[in-house]
């Protein structure tokens, strides 16, 4: 510090600071990549952009799958991603509401804010469940007014994702808009295809085994998609911690309906679950938070529904 | 000190020498300007000025004041903070704006804060805030959205970028009251004023933020009365340089720097410059599905005044611990050090202040928290003093997520 003082204050010294601007130059005039810039806010939304994408796109993804997507920290390092972005893809109904806006409002970049040319809501053209009717407040929990957001596990959604995204890369890079719509509309079917598959095959398991508790309420869709019943929850609301008379309810909801699973993503505590699995009896499936690094949606979805299908059917 | 002699000058050249070297941003923006021939960029512009010049002159339809659907409300939120407070000194020396600062019982605050964005250009933020002393309107600035070359302009009144705790409000903190070091060097509600900012984010490898801000001198803690400004040393400026290092993906380091020069109250003749420097590091095992956390955070400042012919150099500074052992339960623990020289503006103060304070919270929902806090307070000039406080925050409404 002291060093830099004695260059401003000594005009013979100057050029060491037009040094550092030119330092800062050379940075700034890097050579530009022509692949659209994507930030995906999950590893659901990350991995569908890849595969329609490929070599078009370079991909960021804001949210490790280990980590509850709720409860991100708005690092500064993120800022410069979403400074950087020609696209950014986030779940939306209010799902990424702790962390992103200051990281939007920080980003100085027009395209990736809200109603932006760069701004892809994937809740937008979903068929969304649990929307509260009625006046929404805490006393319910930490609900999402808009709806559940939890429908990137359900490969339909991801599908709806998939084909909307390939109208947007493909407006982004016109010069590669046939193949990206191509692939985008090829992965739909394919999502398409897998939830289909998979759907039947549940639906071979008897009916009594078609039941499940889970310990945050994020899996309606996955729920929904399998034609699994959702017949209690560890949280009493959303969002609040397990307490002594709730985990009682919930045990003995386990033993009469004689549920044989209890589902939760690898990011929520898994004590709670653990203990009352060991007393109703239950197993503990813990379910992937997204698709791993390297993995496709589909990977990661058929990779969910086996552990559980293994968990119910046992 | 250095830093603030360093001065803002300095700091707008360097930005500006970077700027005149620019040769457009890194991004390859999808439709770029340049692939559109000349000729044809002339008749667009040509033709966008015909159009403006038309919309200047048709009178403005009514249906185009907005109205606001649910839908474009502002986000608005509710903040209680209060606190049961018990000192064992008859006078405690209690000296942030939020501070709890009786026996018994304390409204630190009941912040009202609205947020929304105007249009593709311009968002609002505003704090309202009632408390001890009455309503105050405690920050309301309108800033950029979408200017180029990474820069941000902010105007109105806002809570000056200096260091690390200034900006922030009650709500954002681990502990029940503010540091000594920044009710001593920044004023009981923070260096806050009147004025414009200028931030410009870097576009290198790591995360550079580098902002530079002019305010009125009215709220600085040298000058309570109004203060006109009729030269550039009547404005409170502000330097100061941010940095962020991801050392691995569960741990990071906010590093920054900051300068001010504000001046001193009553005959216009004095000066304060001012010099922090800003520690904060980060813990967050991101697979912890209990989401503890661990943050170390520390702060200094150096200040030298020139007053009444006197030259008057003191620091300050506090370091805290605080660790979340879930999303229920956090501690902490703050040691504090000041020390104050006799100078014609504070003449009852002399010496060395330490104050050590730890504090239990818990946390029912994310919305709400009961912090229990106790420390000690010794000066050289009063002694010894002990305090206890057990604080409840309530948070209502939709409140904006908070920067890192």
């Amino acid at each position: 510090m002291i060093s830099m003082r004695s260059v401003c204050r000594t005009p013979g010294r100057h050029p060491r600071v037009l040094l550092l601007a030119m330092l800062a130059q050379m940075l700034l005039t890097l050579p530009a990549n022509a692949a659209v810039r994507v930030v995906a806010t999950l590893p659901a939304l990350g991995a569908i952009a890849r595969e329609i994408g490929g070599n078009f796109v370079q991909v960021d993804v804001l949210v490790s799958p280990r980590q509850d997507p709720h409860y991100a920290d708005a690092r500064p390092d993120l800022v410069l991603t979403l400074a950087r972005a020609d696209l950014l893809l986030v779940s939306g109904l209010q799902l990424e509401a702790g962390w992103l806006p200051p990281l939007q409002n920080q980003a100085r970049n027009a395209a990736i804010l809200s109603g932006g040319a760069g701004y892809f809501d994937a809740s937008v053209g979903q068929t969304l469940l649990q929307r509260p009717e009625g006046k929404v407040d805490r006393a319910q929990g930490d609900i999402h007014p808009g709806g559940n957001p939890h429908f990137l596990v359900d490969p339909r959604a991801a599908a709806v994702v998939a084909q909307r995204l390939g109208a947007v890369l493909a407006r982004l890079d016109p010069s590669h808009a046939d193949q990206l719509q191509q692939q985008a509309v090829a992965l739909a079917q394919r999502l398409r295809a897998l939830a289909a598959a998979q759907t039947q095959r549940f639906a071979q398991l008897p009916l009594a085994k078609r039941q499940i508790v889970v310990y945050h309420d994020s899996l309606p869709y996955l729920a929904d998609w399998l034609q699994l019943r959702v017949v209690a929850t560890v949280e009493p609301k959303p969002g609040i911690a397990p307490n002594p008379q709730q985990v009682a309810s919930v045990l003995q909801t386990l033993r009469t309906a004689k549920v044989g699973v209890i589902a939760q993503e690898e990011y929520y505590p898994k004590n709670t679950s653990q203990t009352l699995c060991g007393l109703a009896p239950a197993r503990l499936v813990v379910l992937p938070g997204g698709p791993q690094p390297g993995q496709n949606f589909a990977e990661f979805a058929k990779h969910a529904a086996d552990l559980l299908y293994d968990g119910l059917s046992r | 000190m250095t830093f603030a002699r360093f001065g803002p000058l300095s700091w707008c050249m360097f930005v500006l020498s970077g700027l005149v070297s620019w040769e457009g941003p890194v991004l390859a923006q999808p439709t770029d300007i340049q692939q559109i021939s000349p000729e044809d960029q002339k008749a667009l512009a040509a033709s966008l000025g015909q159009d403006g010049a038309a919309l200047a002159t048709e009178p403005t339809p009514a249906s185009t004041v907005a109205t606001g659907a649910a839908g474009d409300m502002p986000n608005l939120s509710l903040i209680l903070d209060t606190a049961g407070a018990w000192f064992s000194q008859a006078k405690p020396l209690q000296l942030g704006g939020h501070d709890p600062t009786a026996n018994g019982f304390n409204l630190q605050q009941l912040e009202l804060h609205l947020d929304t964005n105007i249009d593709p250009y311009f968002r609002v933020d505003a704090n309202l805030v009632f408390g001890p002393g009455g309503f105050e309107l405690e920050e309301a600035y309108g800033s950029t959205l979408a200017l180029p070359h990474r820069l941000k302009v902010r105007a109105g009144k806002f809570l000056s970028n200096f260091g690390r705790m200034n900006p922030t409000h009650p709500h954002a903190w681990h502990f029940v009251d503010q540091p000594l070091a920044l009710s001593q060097m920044l004023g009981p509600d923070g260096s806050r004023g009147l004025g414009t900012e200028l931030s410009w984010l870097a576009p290198l490898p790591w995360s550079l933020e580098l902002l530079a801000s002019v305010q009125q001198a009215d709220e600085a803690p040298t000058v309570n009365q109004p203060w006109p400004a009729r030269r550039l040393q009547d404005l409170r400026s502000t330097v100061a340089l941010k940095q962020f290092v991801v050392l691995s993906e569960n741990w990071g380091l906010l590093l920054g720097f900051s300068g001010q020069r504000a001046p001193i109250a009553a005959d216009g003749a004095g000066q304060s410059s001012l010099a922090g420097a800003d520690l904060h590091l980060r813990y967050r095992p991101v697979a912890d599905a209990d989401r503890s956390a661990l943050e170390i955070q520390g702060e200094y400042f150096v200040r030298q005044r020139n007053y009444a012919s006197q030259d008057v150099r003191d620091h300050s500074g506090y370091a805290h611990v605080v660790y979340n052992l879930n999303a229920q339960w956090e501690m902490g623990v703050r040691a504090e050090q000041a020390v104050y020289h006799a100078d014609p503006l504070q003449p009852t103060w002399q010496g060395l202040r330490r104050r050590y304070v730890g504090q239990v919270t818990w946390f029912p929902s994310h919305f709400s928290r009961l912090r229990l806090q106790a420390g000690v307070d010794d000066t050289q000039w009063q002694g010894h003093g002990l305090c206890a406080m057990l604080a409840l925050e309530l948070v209502g409404g939709a409140h904006g997520a908070h920067s890192y």
